[in-house]
């Protein structure tokens, strides 16, 4: 009895030590991390965007959507006293609309100390380091269905990551439009 | 050739007419050309013998004249004293020899003294030439002999040169006291020898008379040679053979044989008797008649008898022709018409021809005949024509009657097949009915039985009712439950997903803050699992309140369904009593109904053996009578073959 009690227990520490080597994230001495992502989903793809120019994430509760705006535009959101537009970025770039689940949308909320806007994300996954030798080249970004504009890098295993610098500087995402001008 | 002659009675008879004439006329001929033969062979033998004969002795008497006239000669005065006397005139000699050598019977006169021994005297001859042809001479050696012997003699044919050629002596001792002082020599005349052998008379073309000597030489000549100028006389010789003969036939025969021209010839010889005369001449007489003179009148006679012949055959075929002609030419016509006849064909019609004898009563005998033949034909054609038309109506009658029959039969087995199996049928009937009014019987107890359990099937499905009621409350107040359990989860969930976000603010204020908010992002991240974590267990709760749900709505309607079931059932409970309680009335009925029907069923088997017993007797009577309309049909059929027979055979017959 005491034997196979013993013997129980020996396994048990076993598997223990392997759950726990498993569960520690993986620490390589040689990888070289290139910066932390915000990782959130729109459509069956995933993108990234630096969490240094990240402000918040949110889920809303009502959009507001603004008359005479272009369709990328959903609307906008008060997020805790301050108005912030909502991009979609499905019908920014013509991306096709594959989401099928109807749930509460998430709000990625982007930008520095001048500027700021949201983007309309099916789910927040959550945050992760990128490693250099990740990134591969942008040769292989015609692989992508619609390579948005604002791309800045595509990771190993298929992460869109989006430049805050192009977001920041298009113009095109600015609605400045005269009663009677066409909208873009 | 044959078959040309034989194939025509006319030719026949023109060939045995011809035969008739001919076969005789030729055998006559063949006899009368051997006769004529022989007698004239006869004839001419006899002739060629006599004129031999005649010959022989012509010469004879020639010779013997000769010798007479030497042997005379010598006892003249006048000759001995030519040689006694010397100085004797010669001159007186021949004045005794004057009638000798006057007669012109003889060639010459030589006197031969032995004291001299030469010739002393020559008359008709040069004496100088004689006088120098002498010594060592044949003739010196003759005269020598004669006047050694003292007789007379012959000398054959000896080269003479005083005599220019041949020449023959007869010699006759000249005696004087007895002693012989010389011979007197006569030359023969050869020439009359020779006249004397070709005189022709007797001898026809071809005929020759010669003598020879027993050396083979001819000593007279040769008619034909000497017609062409040869000269035969001491040169031609003849064959050993007939030469032979000739000395060996003392008395005369005659033969066949080779003449000296090498031709067949009829030869008549003998050797020459001189009876005389002593003479030392061995000679034979040979006479003959080349043998196609002898046949040329025969030649004649054979081509004459042939001409007759040929004409005479001529005129016997003609005759035999006119002859074969009146017999063949009606019997021809009548042989057409009869071979029209065997051919079927009974419309010949044949000429009556004006004639007593047997070929005129045989042609009206055949039209008669002929006559006959046709209207009894016709009729028997009649006949048949009827016969096959009855015989063709009543095979289809028996025909119709062999069906009709047959259908009989196979109905009646039909029938009998039927009515055994009605006997089955009744039987198994009567069984089952015994069986219905027993099981009708075991039925009825059985619906009461029924009954009661009816009875208790409709308590205990009212009681199910009852239980399926409290079920189907129960689950719907357990649907309700899991409603709100559902509730409960969508708010754990919206949580979950709130603390995801804060934590991923969090993660993003500790990456702000840098290397100070590390701590912060670790506790960012734990919250963040416990929030997934939350959320996975409640996906698994959500899951299996769906599943709960799924399963009580399918439960009450189940309930549902059953209650309607239960209820179905009580009904139909009800019903199955009902219709137990009318079944069981209805079984007794049928129970009462069995029974009668298997009393019936006794009877109906009765019925159907009687029925049976005389079906059987009519099935005999059906058999019977097919088969003898089957006979029938046979017989109809083999009437109406004989029928058609009948037919062909008449129609072979063409009447008009």
């Amino acid at each position: 009895m005491k034997k196979e009690y013993e013997q129980q227990e020996r396994k048990q520490e076993l598997l223990r030590a392997r759950a726990a080597a498993l569960s520690s994230a993986p620490v390589n001495q040689d990888r070289e991390a290139a910066f932390d992502v915000i990782v959130f989903r729109i459509c069956n793809e995933r993108y990234g965007i630096e969490s240094r120019f990240m402000k918040e994430v949110c889920a809303i509760n009502a959009l507001t959507m603004i008359p005479c705006t272009p369709a990328w535009l959903s609307g906008i959101i008060n997020l805790r006293g301050r108005i912030v537009a909502v991009l979609n970025l499905i019908k920014l770039f013509n991306l096709p609309d594959t989401e099928t689940e109807t749930r509460k949308p998430a709000v990625v909320v982007v930008g520095d100390h001048e500027f700021e806007c949201g983007i309309l994300a099916h789910e927040i996954a959550g945050h992760r380091t990128v490693f250099k030798d990740e990134i591969q080249e942008t040769a292989h970004r015609t692989a992508l269905e619609a390579p948005p504009k604002w791309l800045k890098n595509i990771t190993a295993d298929r992460l869109i990551i989006l430049d805050y610098a192009k977001i920041r500087s298009d113009k095109s995402i600015i609605v400045n439009a005269e009663p009677g001008e066409e909208l873009m | 050739m044959f078959r040309f002659i034989t194939g025509s009675i006319n030719r026949k008879l023109v060939l045995l007419v011809m035969a008739v004439t001919l076969v005789p006329l030729a055998m006559i001929t063949c006899l009368g050309i051997w006769m004529a033969q022989d007698a004239l062979e006869k004839q001419l033998a006899s002739g060629l013998d006599g004129l031999r004969i005649n010959k022989a002795k012509a010469v004879e008497d020639h010779l013997e004249q000769a010798l007479g006239d030497a042997e005379l000669a010598t006892s003249l005065k006048r000759v001995v004293e030519l040689l006694t006397e010397p100085n004797f005139d010669p001159a007186q000699t021949d004045m005794a020899l004057q009638p000798l050598s006057s007669k012109g019977e003889h060639a010459g006169i030589i006197i031969y003294s032995d004291a001299k021994n030469a010739p002393v005297y020559t008359s008709g001859i040069g004496k100088d030439e004689v006088i120098k042809a002498f010594p060592n001479s044949k003739l010196e050696e003759f005269c020598r002999k004669i006047v050694k012997t003292g007789k007379s003699k012959f000398l054959d044919y000896i080269e003479y040169p005083p005599a220019n050629g041949l020449a023959m002596f007869v010699g006759a001792p000249i005696v004087n006291n007895g002693k012989t002082i010389g011979v007197f020599l006569l030359l023969v005349n050869i020439s009359h020898l020779e006249s004397i052998m070709l005189d022709p008379t007797g001898l026809g073309k071809t005929g020759e008379s010669v003598i020879i000597g027993d050396d083979g030489f001819m000593r007279t000549s040769c008619r034909k040679r000497l017609n062409e100028g040869i000269p035969s006389i001491m040169k031609i010789k003849l064959s050993d053979k007939m030469r032979d003969n000739a000395f060996k036939a003392e008395t005369g025969q005659t033969g066949f044989m080779l003449n000296s021209h090498d031709a067949d010839a009829l030869v008549s010889y003998s050797k020459m008797d001189f009876k005389k005369i002593s003479s030392d001449l061995n000679w034979a007489i040979i006479a003959e008649v080349e043998t196609r003179e002898i046949e040329a009148p025969v030649y004649a006679i054979i081509k004459n008898i042939t001409l007759a012949s040929l004409t005479l055959g001529l005129i016997a075929c003609f005759i035999g022709y006119l002859v074969a002609r009146s017999v063949s030419k009606p019997l021809s016509s009548l042989t057409d018409k009869v071979v029209k006849l065997a051919n079927g064909d009974l419309t010949v019609e044949i000429e009556n021809i004006k004639r007593d004898d047997e070929i005129g009563t045989l042609i009206k005998s055949f039209n008669r005949m002929l006559f006959s033949l046709r209207e009894q034909t016709t009729k028997i054609q009649e006949g048949t024509t009827e016969l096959a038309t009855a015989i063709v109506e009543i095979s289809a009658a028996v025909s119709e009657l062999a069906a009709n029959s047959t259908e009989t039969a196979t109905a009646i087995t039909e029938i009998s097949t039927t009515m055994e199996e009605v006997k089955q049928t009744t039987h198994v009937a009567a069984d089952k009915a015994a069986h219905v009014s027993e099981a009708a019987n075991r039925v009825s107890s059985i619906s009461e039985n029924g009954n009661k359990a009816t009875h208790e099937a409709i308590n205990g499905m009212s009681l199910i009712k009852e239980e399926m009621t409290s079920l189907a409350e129960n689950i719907v107040k357990l649907s309700g439950q899991t409603q709100s359990i559902g509730e409960i989860i969508l708010t754990v969930n919206d949580l979950a997903e709130q603390s995801n976000l804060l934590a991923v603010n969090a993660a993003i204020e500790a990456a702000k803050a840098g290397e100070f908010g590390k701590g912060f992002a670790v506790v960012a991240q734990e919250i963040k699992s416990l929030a997934e974590q939350s959320k996975a267990s409640t996906r698994q709760v959500s899951g299996i309140l769906n599943e709960i749900q799924q399963a009580t709505s399918s439960a009450v309607m189940a309930t549902e369904r059953g209650s309607k079931a239960v209820e179905a059932g009580v009904h139909l409970s009800e019903s199955a009593g009902e219709a137990i309680n009318t079944l069981a009335e209805s079984i007794s009925e049928s129970a009462d109904a069995t029974s009668q029907i298997s009393a019936s069923g006794k009877q109906q088997i009765i019925g159907i053996d009687q029925l049976s017993i005389a079906l059987d007797s009519i099935r005999t009577a059906a058999d019977q009578s097919l088969k003898g309309v089957q006979q029938l049909e046979y017989a109809s059929v083999s009437m109406k073959e004989l029928a058609a027979k009948l037919k062909s055979l008449t129609e072979q017959f063409k009447t008009n």
